[in-house]
């Protein structure tokens, strides 16, 4: 079902919200049984390629800490997508399941002694718990009043991390080296790509439940989806659940692999939480691959352009980024994976 | 004279919320657009206003000469270029108002090299005493906020062009087949928006010392402002104001400074989910925003 799904982004991106899917798939006939193969071939072919692609950087350093973050970051992007990109549901509130993950391992390690797997365990259980009960306020609210509502969430979470001395207060936690969880740095990049891979098999086998329809179906006509006995409530909530657990997820493995954990580091809107949303959305929001596309090319990117550009004034990168943004949302909706597949057809077209 | 004190302090930083949600209403209730960017417009005036004092030496209130002009312009600018294309995208708006939040902090960051900047006159430190101490620059804000909520209504109701932009935010297709040019009432009250919350930039500057981010930390409070007061209606911005820094105030004072916003923003996520419509705001129209 992904290429259902992948069509109708780029066949419809000029109709409200940019990203309806339906419209049927331009391909050649495949059985049922025979797509669910294909997409999963896809699948394992495209996470080889980025097996070979980690084991070509080990050698670098530099090129090895980029691939790593940028695999976490591809796997935060597909975890956003879940209930952003399937449900249409922007949520500004994923700083928060990111910090969950990452304040449960640092805490539990540090102050308790734990071994940092069994905290990442708990900072997925905590993630998910708040997602849970936060779907039932939240989502009375609709469209931009629910960014609004998850913005706001963020913030008072940033405040209150911030402002109690248990969480290390505003000068954040330290998790001494010795005590690090996979000290070899190669061995992370395999973990982050293991992280990415539990993502996007998650994201595939939602899409093709009927899970993954119900999702699409609150997005495209939430009225409409209700009337036909999909439980728009009980549909967003298991989305946010899902995708705010798989957040928790990575924030943990973060932390692990960084060390240290400060209120901005996690929780600061326009430094992480826009991220994933933004990289979803270049990527090729709605769609399994291009949140990893995304990911995978705009995380390492930016560290890129703010290296390459230090000798220009601070800042100078978020401003490529956030005009990018602003073009991308104007002119180039269906993300670098959406225009990719245009092309492809295009080409395919003329043959 | 304690209570009346927190008070008082409550109602004029309400005046400050009330003057910066009263434009971003307009734009929230007509356009229907959600403007991330409202606090970053704030931000820029008050780094227009320490530049015109700097350059001219002049009193920073008559910087608004120079801001409401070219505030107007770019809001334009902005509404004609930017958020048009997107009207029927309400997912897009949102990518498209938070990547202009990034580019303005960031120049602004990248051309000042993140130095805060502070308006000093004698006006900053001035105030006047009526049984409590007021700062004059805060009276001067409230006192403005006041008279512009009551304008701007007056002038809703009452103008021919207020006429035909409620007209456009009740019903944007209805309106564009009574001859009202849709599109050109969206572009004058984003410009206006804009200078609105440039004015309200250049009243703050003598308040507030200015850094990049300030704007990002008014647009919080100025959206729970809208949505407590009720979206698109000009009397519930302010007195939606009122109430968000009364509760900030007394919350400030009486529990602890640092979760004041943790109060406000519970406050804000109570009305949110009871009455989405906000206190004064006309139901469902919040539901007209989505689609």
């Amino acid at each position: 079902m992904i290429e259902r799904t992948v069509d109708g982004t780029t066949a419809n991106a000029a109709e409200p919200g940019g990203v309806s899917p339906g419209g049927s798939g331009s391909h050649q006939p495949v059985g049922e049984i025979d797509r669910g193969v294909v997409a999963w071939g896809k699948y394992v072919g495209s996470m080889v390629v980025l097996a070979t692609i980690s084991l070509l950087v080990r050698g670098d350093e530099y090129w090895l800490s980029l691939a790593t973050l940028g695999l976490l970051f591809a796997g935060l992007a597909s975890a956003w997508n879940i209930i952003g990109g399937f449900a249409g549901q922007f949520s500004l509130a994923h700083g928060v399941f990111f910090a969950a993950g990452a304040y449960s391992v640092a805490l539990l390690q540090v102050r308790l002694a734990w071994s940092p797997w069994a905290a990442l365990v708990v900072g997925v259980a905590l993630a998910a718990a708040l997602a849970a009960a936060l779907s039932w306020p939240f989502f009375r609210l609709r469209g931009p009043f629910f960014a609004i509502g998850t913005l706001a969430l963020n913030e008072v979470v940033l405040a209150l991390v911030g402002y109690f001395e248990w969480t290390g207060g505003s000068a954040g936690i330290q998790i001494p080296f010795s005590e690090s969880a996979v000290t070899d740095r190669g061995a992370w990049a395999w973990t982050m790509l293991v992280y990415l891979a539990v993502v996007v098999g998650i994201s595939l086998l939602i899409i093709r439940s009927r899970l993954g329809y119900y999702l699409i179906a609150v997005r495209d006509e939430e009225d409409a989806a209700a009337a036909s006995g999909a439980s728009p409530l009980t549909v967003k909530s298991l989305g946010f659940t899902i995708s705010a657990a798989l957040t928790g997820l990575g924030g943990g493995l973060y932390v692990m692999y960084i060390g240290f954990v400060d209120p901005s580091s996690v929780l600061s809107v326009s430094d992480v939480g826009i991220m994933f949303p933004l990289f979803a959305l270049l990527g090729g929001i709605g769609t399994i691959a291009g949140p990893v596309v995304g990911g995978l090319l705009l995380d390492p990117g930016e560290a890129l352009l703010r290296g390459g550009l230090a000798s220009l004034p601070p800042g100078t990168s978020v401003i490529v980024l956030g005009a990018l943004l602003i073009v991308s949302a104007r002119y180039f909706k269906q993300g670098i994976w959406g225009a990719l597949l245009q092309l492809t057809r295009r080409f395919r077209g003329q043959h | 004279m304690e209570l009346a004190s927190v008070a008082a302090s409550g109602v004029l930083l309400g005046g400050i919320y009330a003057f910066i949600a009263v434009g971003l209403n307009l734009v929230f209730g007509v356009v229907r657009v959600v403007n991330f960017a409202h606090g970053e417009f704030v931000m820029l005036g008050m780094y227009a206003t320490y530049l015109f004092v700097s350059l001219t030496d002049a009193n920073p209130y008559f910087a608004v000469l120079v801001v409401i002009p070219v505030m107007f312009l770019l809001g334009a600018l902005i509404q004609k270029l930017i958020i048009e294309p997107l009207l029927d995208e309400p997912v897009m708006q949102i990518f498209a108002t938070f990547g202009l939040v990034l580019v303005l902090q960031n120049i602004i960051l990248a051309s000042t090299q993140g130095a805060a900047r502070s308006v000093r006159t004698g006006v900053s430190s001035a105030t006047i005493d009526i049984g409590v101490a007021l700062s004059v620059p805060r009276v001067i804000i409230f006192v403005l906020a006041t008279l512009l909520t009551i304008g701007l209504a007056l002038y809703l109701k009452k103008s021919t062009f207020g006429t035909a932009v409620r007209a456009v935010s009740q019903d944007r297709a209805t309106a564009r087949l009574m001859g009202i040019n849709v599109n050109r009432a969206y572009i004058l009250t984003f410009g206006a928006s804009a200078a609105l919350a440039g004015t309200a930039g250049v009243l703050l500057a003598p308040v507030y010392t200015a850094t990049p981010g300030i704007g990002f930390q008014f647009i919080l409070p100025a959206f729970a402002v809208v949505i407590l007061g009720g979206l698109g209606s000009v009397q519930g911005a302010y007195i939606g104001g009122l109430i968000v820094g009364l509760v900030e105030s007394f919350a400030g004072y009486y529990i602890d400074p640092a979760l004041k916003q943790a109060i406000w923003f519970t406050l804000f996520l109570a009305v949110l989910v009871v009455r989405p419509a906000g206190l004064l705001g006309q139901r469902g129209a919040e539901e007209v925003v989505v689609r």
